[in-house]
């Protein structure tokens, strides 16, 4: 099933069509749009773009939201602008690792973008995260510890809190993922 | 919107349905946009047209395009692109040969099956 991601770029290769022809009149403005419609190459896709741009070359296309700028590149390209700078400009730290710390923040940046496109990953971090909780902490509290010939021999015990903050961070921020998620899909 | 809710409206699903009626027809099944629009009653034609398309683009429906005679409304050809609509046709139900607005005197119709569009 395709994306949001991928459902977008169909819609953006239809308003780039539209703005390329609407200018243009009769048999032009066909030819010009089906020699860019031929550039696509899955034919479902095709139809698809050709539909859209059919319909608002004939009925005129609904005004574009201001929000629509901002989309998920110009974030990414912004978020390691200013993360470049502030390392180089602000931190004094060199190129290259300014340059390098802005790339590994926007490669996470992007990271978090596909998990709201792919909502349900939430779900599944935070499955993750309860699991591994249960898994590392519970069988933990079983703790002994006692002499032998050979030394002392134990396990267990109460877990670092550093620990226990993390994974009560992680849990409860994969939660909230989760509620979105289930929220915005409209599962209630 | 990443963070709007992506509420699939009650006109989504009526949408769904008639999609689901004619990819298990088994038999050759047809509906107009203007019949859609009745079946689904989308908030709006440019919101039902965007959901049309993204079922096309997702190989879910297929879609040909009409040319309706401009003064008796009968169907005189139908095509696989709406670019393909020529300028002027022989209109058989009148016997004249008219001129062809490709956004006024054609509508897109939903198909089971592609069958004889040009």
């Amino acid at each position: 099933m395709p994306s949001e991601t991928t459902r977008k770029e169909w819609l953006k290769k239809a308003e780039q069509l539209y703005r390329e022809v609407e200018s243009l009149s009769g048999l032009e403005q066909a030819e010009a749009a089906k020699l860019k419609l031929d550039a696509i190459a899955d034919k479902n896709e095709r139809s698809g773009v050709e539909m859209l741009v059919w319909y608002w070359l004939g009925h005129g296309k609904e005004p574009v939201s201001s929000l629509e700028w901002l989309t998920t590149n110009r974030i990414l390209a912004a978020t390691f602008v200013a993360v470049f700078l502030i390392g180089w400009v602000e931190l004094g730290v060199s190129l290259i690792w300014s340059g390098t710390a802005g790339l590994f923040t926007i490669v996470l940046v992007k990271f978090v973008f596909r998990l709201f496109d792919r909502g349900f990953m939430f779900r599944r971090l935070f499955m993750a995260c309860v699991s591994s909780g249960l898994i590392l902490i519970v069988p933990a509290q079983f703790a002994f510890a006692f002499e032998t010939p050979f030394g002392p021999v134990s396990w267990g015990g109460a877990p670092g809190s550093a620990l226990v903050w993390i994974w009560t961070m992680c849990t409860i921020l994969t939660f909230c993922g989760a509620a979105w998620e289930h929220y915005v899909s409209d599962r209630m | 919107m990443m963070f709007r809710r992506r509420q699939n409206a009650d006109w989504e699903n009526r949408l769904d349905t008639e999609v689901g009626k004619l990819r298990n027809a088994e038999t050759y099944r047809e509906v107009t946009l203007n019949r859609i629009k009745d079946l689904v009653r989308a908030p709006s034609e440019a919101e039902l047209i965007r959901a049309l398309a993204k079922r096309v683009s997702e190989g879910k429906l297929r879609v040909v395009y009409r040319v309706v005679s401009p003064s008796t409304k009968a169907s005189l050809a139908t095509f696989k692109s709406p670019l393909e609509v020529p300028e002027t046709m022989l209109d058989e139900s009148t016997g004249e040969e008219i001129d062809i607005d490709r956004y006024r005197h054609v509508e897109p119709v939903y198909v089971s099956e592609v069958v004889g569009a040009k």
